[in-house]
């Protein structure tokens, strides 16, 4: 299977089975330390997750959080939140702090943080993702602009997942 | 990465009483860790080892109880097992934590 492991913690891997574990969240403009709650991103299944990459997402809402039907450009959306990741099940951080999503991402073309090397989390394990919003532009959400905005961008949304494979390790066994 | 768990700060907004989503102050890994949590939010705040005693209301049995910050903020030192985690959820609207965590019995 490519440049993928064969082995998990000196076990063959038999199986991957494609899993994502998503999350959405509605911040306001200027808020800080809003996560995510905590089993969004905890691993409940007794399969190790093979994370690959992380594929953050920020939509625009208007006040009553439909979303708009006129987006500001996405680029723009991804500068407005910056995300801090944890494992808990390690103590490490995936960020020494909290970081622009824009600077997460590859490009425009390719918006993942794309992971070399697969990241592991075994059963119970999970990340904590707390957002930052910075201050929300004037941007009016109708086809039609007009001036104050009819529709304007109240909230947003966030969208983070975590993307890869479960493992089906031999021999099975009723802790991992 | 050293023996002894690196040290972290954070300050978490913590939501109301009606949550059915306390929040996760912290989580120990494989090594007990100390965590110092101060209520700098204007509301009481209940923190719990689970979620289940923070949305069951009303909220008081099996949790310990920092009331609202007036000045200096009310403190708590509590030490987390291995695995074991801190939970928190406000009185009313507007709560506030932060935490400064170490690992409890430090090996260098």
């Amino acid at each position: 299977m490519g440049r993928l492991p064969a082995m998990w913690a000196g076990r063959e891997i038999t199986l991957r089975v494609p899993y994502t574990m998503e999350g959405e969240l509605i911040v306001m403009g200027s808020q800080s330390g809003v996560q995510f709650p905590d089993a969004t991103f905890t691993n409940n299944i007794d399969m190790p997750f093979e994370a690959h990459r992380m594929i953050p997402r920020v939509i625009g809402l208007d006040a009553t959080s439909a979303v708009q039907p006129l987006q500001i450009p996405e680029t723009t959306l991804m500068e407005l939140i910056r995300l801090r990741i944890a494992d808990f099940g390690k103590n490490v951080n995936l960020v020494k702090s909290p970081t622009l999503i824009n600077a997460l991402i590859k490009g425009s073309s390719e918006r993942t943080w794309e992971w070399a090397d697969p990241y592991y989390l075994v059963r119970s394990e999970g990340f904590q993702v707390v957002t930052d919003s910075l201050a929300l532009p004037v941007w009016d959400g109708n086809q039609i602009p007009v001036s104050p905005p009819a529709n304007p961008l109240a909230n947003l949304r966030v969208t983070v997942a975590f993307q890869g494979f479960l493992l089906q390790v031999a021999p099975p066994s009723n802790n991992r | 990465m050293g023996t002894m768990a690196n040290s972290s700060t954070n300050t978490l907004q913590v939501p109301g009483p009606a949550t059915k989503n306390p929040a996760t102050l912290f989580k120990a890994a494989q090594k007990p860790m100390r965590v110092v949590v101060t209520n700098v939010g204007g509301s009481t705040l209940f923190l719990a080892h689970d979620t289940e005693s923070l949305t069951n209301q009303p909220v008081l049995t099996g949790t310990y109880v920092l009331p609202a910050a007036s000045g200096a903020g009310s403190q708590a030192v509590i030490v987390l097992a291995p695995m074991q985690g801190l939970y928190a959820v406000t009185l009313g609207a507007g709560g506030v934590a932060t935490i400064a965590v170490s690992e409890a019995l430090p090996v260098t």
